[in-house]
């Protein structure tokens, strides 16, 4: 049996491989590539019979370490590494100290990306050159978009003001705009007397101005914004604007700033995400508002506004409505009263509560316990109750028919828009209610309470508009009894 | 009798090693397992033969040799070391140092024993 000398050649070289670990590669496997090319030789030149022979051929070439020694110049003074960190990165091969290298610039990376995230805020206030529609009296200085404003639909009857802001991501990433934390509204000075709620109106933007001459005159864009709905939270895009505003209902006479006042709040709150972190941003207002008080606009002079109104406690209180500063709910007298079926929404049911004070509480109900008017649900279109008020205030007492408004939008379910309008009325013998302008009807229920669903395929527009509304109340004869028209060709009725 | 320190002895031949790996090449390229045999039948030159391939790589990468790879009559390709000009400039460089280094140090070690 002929000798086969392949396992220990082999194994020679393994061994040489192992201790030449600290050659680079290249050099690594030409030192290998050459040894055994020259083992070959020799063998070609003079075979091995026996273990022995090979052995001794092998032992002639050399011991691996020292032939590894040899190519890293070792052979005759070993060196005698230096101590030091840098000492022990160079005596260790090239690949490991590139390895220690990249990992340390990684974590230097990943400090540095978290403190950049920390510190990561492109949320500023937008310019708007021209203020949105319905806000007229109030803009922060040098022209950036913080307003108050009077707002018609919502509500009916009084307006409402609200106060906001436009928004736009400045930055180069999407962030996250998060509701912010109910405590920011009540803390807010320029919202002392108000209860709010917080809206938003997501599809802001700049049109050019269809008006040739307001374009001519420097105004070439329009400020266009969407619906305010309820806050729901939204990813804002690099560049993108969104509107977000407190609206609510002016329940403090008390407070009336002057014409002119540079008024608190001088930052406005907004709170959003970015990758790990939730934070709030106090943004501040360039040199305060300048605003003017809602007791000089004829539309919310205070004698004409609701004295109480919805908050955004309304809907956690353990009655539906929580109570406004001067009314409190009769815990005992809340009930819902009644319902109506909207298509795609199912039933909203109305629920009613005396006040200790003589007023009335009112809210609207979904199936899944969400109540309208308070954004809990994506398919509330925002509206005036849940609420207490107090009797004779909302119409002044002069037409016995006190309602206010809310609206769904069952479009995202395949559905339309709807317009809620519920309310007391504040005479007795009442067993219907009409709105002469959609002629739409209800009975009064438990005597003196109405919910009225008008589906509205366009809640802004005629006739489902809250000015083109005419609500009459008849008694069993067919008399009117009450009645209430914000159409200006029905004035007087 | 004492022992001559076999570091130095080790350093003198590693030294010495080169520039007789260069002087072979003076006259024809040879190849790497040549280059061993002609070194090893001189008695005390190389221990391990092994060790002449890490010298080969570094002349070459000092540029003092060059190689090509060449068909062999027999068995694989194989690597031929050839002398550049660098590498003969270096070798004149050095047998002239190291005549008069030997003709000195015989001189001393010569002329003790006279």
């Amino acid at each position: 049996v002929s000798y086969d000398p392949e396992p220990e050649i082999k194994r020679y070289l393994e061994r040489l491989s192992r201790a030449a670990h600290d050659l680079p590669r290249g050099r690594r496997r030409e030192l290998l590539s050459e040894i055994e090319l020259h083992i070959r030789m020799a063998l070609a030149q003079t075979p091995c019979a026996n273990q022995e022979e090979l052995e001794a051929l092998l032992e002639k070439v050399g011991a691996p370490a020292e032939i590894a020694a040899a190519a890293t110049d070792q052979a005759v003074a070993p060196i005698q590494r230096p101590p030091g960190a840098i000492a022990f990165l160079r005596g260790h091969r090239p690949r490991r100290l590139i390895m220690t290298l990249v990992a340390l610039a990684l974590v230097v990376f990943a400090i540095g990306a978290a403190v950049w995230t920390q510190s990561y805020q492109p949320l500023a206030f937008a310019r708007a050159d021209i203020l949105p529609a319905n806000s007229f009296n109030t803009e922060g200085e040098t022209g950036y978009a913080a307003w108050i404003g009077y707002h018609k639909g919502i509500g009916g009857g009084p307006d409402r003001p609200f106060f906001g802001v436009t928004i736009q991501n400045t930055g180069p990433f999407t962030v996250q705009l998060v509701r912010p934390p109910a405590k920011y509204a009540p803390t807010m000075p320029v919202m002392w007397g108000w209860s709010s709620r917080l809206l938003m109106a997501r599809y802001t933007r700049l049109k050019t101005n269809p008006n040739p001459l307001l374009a001519r005159q420097g105004h070439r864009s329009l400020w266009k914004r969407g619906p305010l709905q309820p806050f729901q939270p939204i990813s804002l895009a690099p560049g993108q604007i969104v509107m977000i505003a407190y609206q609510g209902v002016w329940h403090d006479c008390q407070i009336k700033p002057h014409v002119g006042t540079t008024t608190p709040p001088r930052s406005f709150p907004i709170r959003f995400s970015y990758l790990w972190k939730t934070t709030t941003a106090h943004i501040p207002f360039p040199g305060g508002l300048t605003i003017d008080p809602p007791n000089h606009h004829s539309n919310t002079d205070c004698h004409q506004t609701p004295q109480t109104g919805n908050s955004q406690s309304n809907a956690s209180g353990s009655t539906g409505f929580g109570q406004g500063p001067n009314q409190t709910v009769v815990r005992d007298s809340v009930k819902q009263v009644a319902s109506v079926e909207i298509p795609k929404v199912g039933p909203v049911a109305l629920w009613h509560g005396n006040t200790e004070q003589g007023g009335w509480c009112l809210g609207l109900r979904l199936s899944n316990s969400d109540w309208l008017g308070t954004g809990e649900s994506p398919l509330d279109g925002g509206g005036a109750v849940p609420g207490c008020f107090p009797t004779g205030v909302i119409d002044r007492g002069t037409h016995h028919l006190e309602w206010l408004e809310n609206d769904i939008d069952a479009r995202r379910i395949g559905g339309t828009q709807w317009r809620i309008r519920s309310g007391v009325i504040t005479v007795p013998g009442a067993v219907k209610v009409t709105d002469l302008a959609t002629d739409q009807s209800t009975n009064v229920i438990d005597g003196g309470l109405f919910i009225l669903a008008i589906q509205a395929p366009n809640p802004s527009a005629p006739p489902y508009q809250s000015p083109h509304l005419h609500l009459v109340a008849y008694d069993k004869a067919g008399n009117v009894i009450a009645s209430d028209c914000l159409y200006h060709s029905c004035s007087g009725s | 009798m004492v022992a001559v320190q076999a570091p130095l002895i080790s350093q003198m031949r590693r030294g010495m090693l080169q520039y007789c790996v260069l002087a072979l090449l003076v006259e024809e390229e040879r190849y790497g397992f040549d280059l061993v045999k002609a070194l090893g039948e001189v008695e005390g030159m190389v221990t391990s033969e092994g060790t002449i391939y890490p010298l080969l790589s570094r002349l070459r990468r000092d540029g003092l040799v060059e190689t090509s790879w060449q068909e062999s009559p027999s068995g694989p390709p194989r690597r031929y070391y050839s002398l550049t000009a660098a590498g003969r400039a270096a070798l004149e460089a050095f047998a002239e140092e190291w005549s008069r280094f030997r003709d000195a140090v015989d001189h001393f070690i010569e002329g003790r024993r006279a």
